[in-house]
């Protein structure tokens, strides 16, 4: 007897009933669609002794098949028949009669169309649709029951309700990836905005945003180019799976194609097969340069602020094609986008932080020049005309000495404003910076820098200051390179409204005692004549690296 | 069931041939791009942008006309997101060239030159093994 149990035919015996469970089982397991799609087909072929079995998932646009995983088809089997089908004939008939279908003989049937070469014949079909949330994601297609039989109504139950089930497994295995990959996304966009406006050195935010587009975008190369001021595009930074993959910074892109694309402000897919010709230069040289085949997806994406771009962003991925890329197209967009934004921003911060500078040396230097000199000026007339009036030669000498030095001292302070103004003037975080970059070629590996505060404020960190910083960080630098063995360092340095932090740290074999601590003695000493201090703290975390802190107190003497 | 097709992304790998834009750079490559970029969002398929450009032509020439084309190409592309193409440039006599590049394609677009004396899509129309969409040069 049939038992009526939510609109589902149960099939008669406990023993399918328990082989359905299994199955319902089976079709949960697995957490990524491919691997669910996979059960589903395999439980289905099992649970009705079918030989052959298929799951065509529908296009977006239900007017065919996108993808079509197979159970009982040998690899020879299914590179004789080539190009998946597209769902015509049988296949389409359950595209567009979503209900399901069995029959004794496939060929017979007024819709059949036949198969392609290289198709193993096929006799009794059981075709069923699977729904996602109402609506049809795609179709089980099961061909060939085991002896020669044809299907039954019991195996036409049984594949309904594994159906049912499948569609939901499949619901499971797409929110768990949207919601992955979702997060992967908006955490890349948070820490690729953070890393660049901490005052991260431009260098290692720009290392920071290709890795985090890597992983967000699950590609193997992430690279991106800045057009400089004459409109040139350069890598400044990329990372890949490939080592190679970083070895391609520095290197221009001249092919006039890249700026077609930056200026049209639009994202590029490019995909070239296996077998085509490597015409395609724009990626392909790319692509080879940093260890990836030739061939296989690439995203170009212009990095847009308003009606302009300021670089590309480019993401590769391996050999074939993937659905990934495709996903991953829209996010990237915004990704770029946003760090274009946030490029600018930064930029934005460190030029005002300059500018600073710049019009606090125009001040001094207008002051100098409109008030000192003035006086300096009028003093200078005062000695002269009393010089006319005072009796004695001696007076009259002294006077004479005193107008000269003035004259001097005036030319002295005209040669100091005339220095304020020269442009060239390192302004300190450049210049620490630059010091820290310069360590990339002993240490095999760019340092990276975070300033936070306005190192190049000349009030608040005097000259003496300056050099102490920089003594410290050259100091504390080549002991990392000269003797723990790291693969990573960063620099930090800490000013606020009292102090002057800064630490330098790697991830070497901890502290090894030389007998020779002349250089950080000196250091030491540095720190302790501004009011502050030296520490060194070894092994930092899992018995490894060193951090040495060193601070000093802007105004140790209460001069101001 | 919706039906309703998404604007963007219904590119299915490996489930279509490819639609082939067949670019000369007679200056109507942006309207020949235009159609195949419709037509590849259509059919969710690969857009192959193939110029052909004559043999005998100086590096420097070639390189100018494979900007030209390119900049066309991508100025069609213009808010389509997601759809895979390939860049290609290839010498020779256009017709043979296509009807060689289009074997196994879904679709060839190119532009109709009736009027030029050319008389390619025509040719293409008559011996391509794929459905060829000619694009009135008006609307280019």
């Amino acid at each position: 007897m049939h038992e009526n149990l939510h609109g589902l035919r149960m099939p008669r015996s406990a023993d399918s009933a328990a082989t359905l469970l299994g199955a319902v089982l089976d079709v949960g397991r697995g957490l990524q669609l491919p691997d669910v799609l996979t059960h589903i087909v395999r439980s289905a072929c099992g649970l009705v002794g079918a030989h052959y079995g298929a799951l065509g998932v529908l296009r977006p646009d239900g007017q065919g098949l996108m993808e079509f995983v197979t159970e009982g088809f040998s690899r020879e089997m299914v590179q004789r028949i080539g190009s998946p089908p597209v769902g015509r004939g049988i296949l389409g008939l359950l595209i567009s009669h979503p209900e399901p279908l069995r029959l004794s003989r496939l060929s017979e049937h007024p819709s059949a169309v036949g198969m392609p070469p290289g198709h193993p014949p096929m006799t009794t079909f059981l075709g069923a649709p699977i729904r996602v949330r109402g609506e049809v994601f795609g179709n089980l297609y099961l061909t060939d029951k085991v002896g020669g039989l044809d299907f039954t109504d019991d195996d036409e139950a049984l594949i309904v309700a594994l159906a049912t089930a499948a569609g939901m497994a499949i619901d499971n295995a797409r929110m768990l990836h949207n919601a992955r990959s979702g997060r992967q996304w908006s955490d890349a966009l948070r820490e690729m905005s953070q890393a660049l406006l901490s005052g991260r050195d431009q260098r290692s935010a720009l290392s920071m945003l290709v890795e985090r587009a890597q992983q967000a975008a699950e590609a193997e190369l992430a690279a991106v180019a800045l057009a400089g001021e004459d409109g040139q595009l350069v890598i400044e930074a990329s990372t890949g799976s490939d080592p190679r993959a970083r070895l391609i910074v520095g290197t221009p892109l001249t092919e006039p194609h890249w700026v077609t694309v930056l200026d049209s402000g639009e994202p590029l897919l490019l995909l070239s097969r296996e077998g085509e010709a490597v015409t395609d230069s724009l990626a392909a040289q790319l692509r080879e340069a940093s260890g990836l085949p030739a061939h296989g997806q690439t995203a170009i994406v212009p990095m847009t602020v308003g009606s302009g771009s300021l670089g590309l962003l480019v993401v590769g991925w391996g050999e074939g094609e993937s659905h990934t890329a495709y996903d991953a197209a829209e996010p990237l967009k915004q990704y770029a986008d946003l760090a274009a934004v946030t490029l600018m921003a930064a930029t934005a911060q460190h030029d005002r932080a300059r500018m600073i500078v710049l019009e606090d040396r125009e001040r001094i230097a207008r002051d100098m020049h409109d008030v000192v000199i003035q006086r300096l000026f009028a003093t200078g007339l005062g000695l002269q005309s009393a010089s006319r009036v005072a009796g004695h030669p001696f007076v009259q000498g002294r006077l004479a000495e005193a107008v000269d030095e003035l004259d001097l001292a005036i030319k002295d302070i005209r040669a100091m404003i005339f220095g304020l103004h020269q442009p060239g003037t390192a302004v300190l975080s450049d210049e620490l910076v630059e010091l820290v970059e310069s360590f990339s070629d002993p240490l095999g590996f760019a340092p990276t820098v975070v300033i936070d505060g306005n190192l190049d404020d000349s009030t608040a960190v005097d000259e003496g200051l300056r050099l102490d910083l920089l003594a410290v960080v050259r100091e504390a630098l080549s002991n990392v390179a000269r003797h723990a063995q790291a693969s990573s360092a960063e620099v930090v340095s800490v000013l606020d409204r009292v102090s002057l932090t800064v630490s330098v740290q790697d991830d070497g074999i901890g502290f090894v005692d030389t007998g020779r601590r002349s250089g950080l003695a000196n250091l030491a000493d540095r720190a302790r004549l501004r009011g502050g201090d030296l520490a060194l703290r070894s092994p930092v975390r899992d018995n490894r690296g060193t951090t040495v802190v060193w601070s000093a107190l802007l105004h140790p003497k209460g001069l101001r | 069931m919706s039906t309703v097709p998404s604007r963007t992304v219904p590119y299915q790998p490996g489930l279509s041939g490819d639609v082939v834009a067949g670019l000369l750079n007679d200056g109507h490559a942006e309207g020949v791009a235009r159609a195949a970029v419709g037509e590849a969002v259509r059919r969710g398929a690969r857009l192959r942008f193939v110029q052909v450009v004559d043999e005998g032509l100086s590096a420097q020439e070639r390189a100018d006309a494979d900007q030209a084309t390119f900049r066309a190409a991508v100025r069609a592309l213009r808010g389509v997101r997601g759809i895979p193409c390939r860049f290609e440039v290839v010498t020779g006599d256009p017709t043979p060239t296509l009807l060689e590049l289009t074997r196994g394609a879904a679709a060839l677009i190119v532009g109709d030159d009736q009027d030029t004396g050319q008389q390619i899509a025509r040719r293409c129309i008559a011996h391509a093994e794929c459905p060829v969409v000619t694009v009135p040069f008006h609307a280019a």
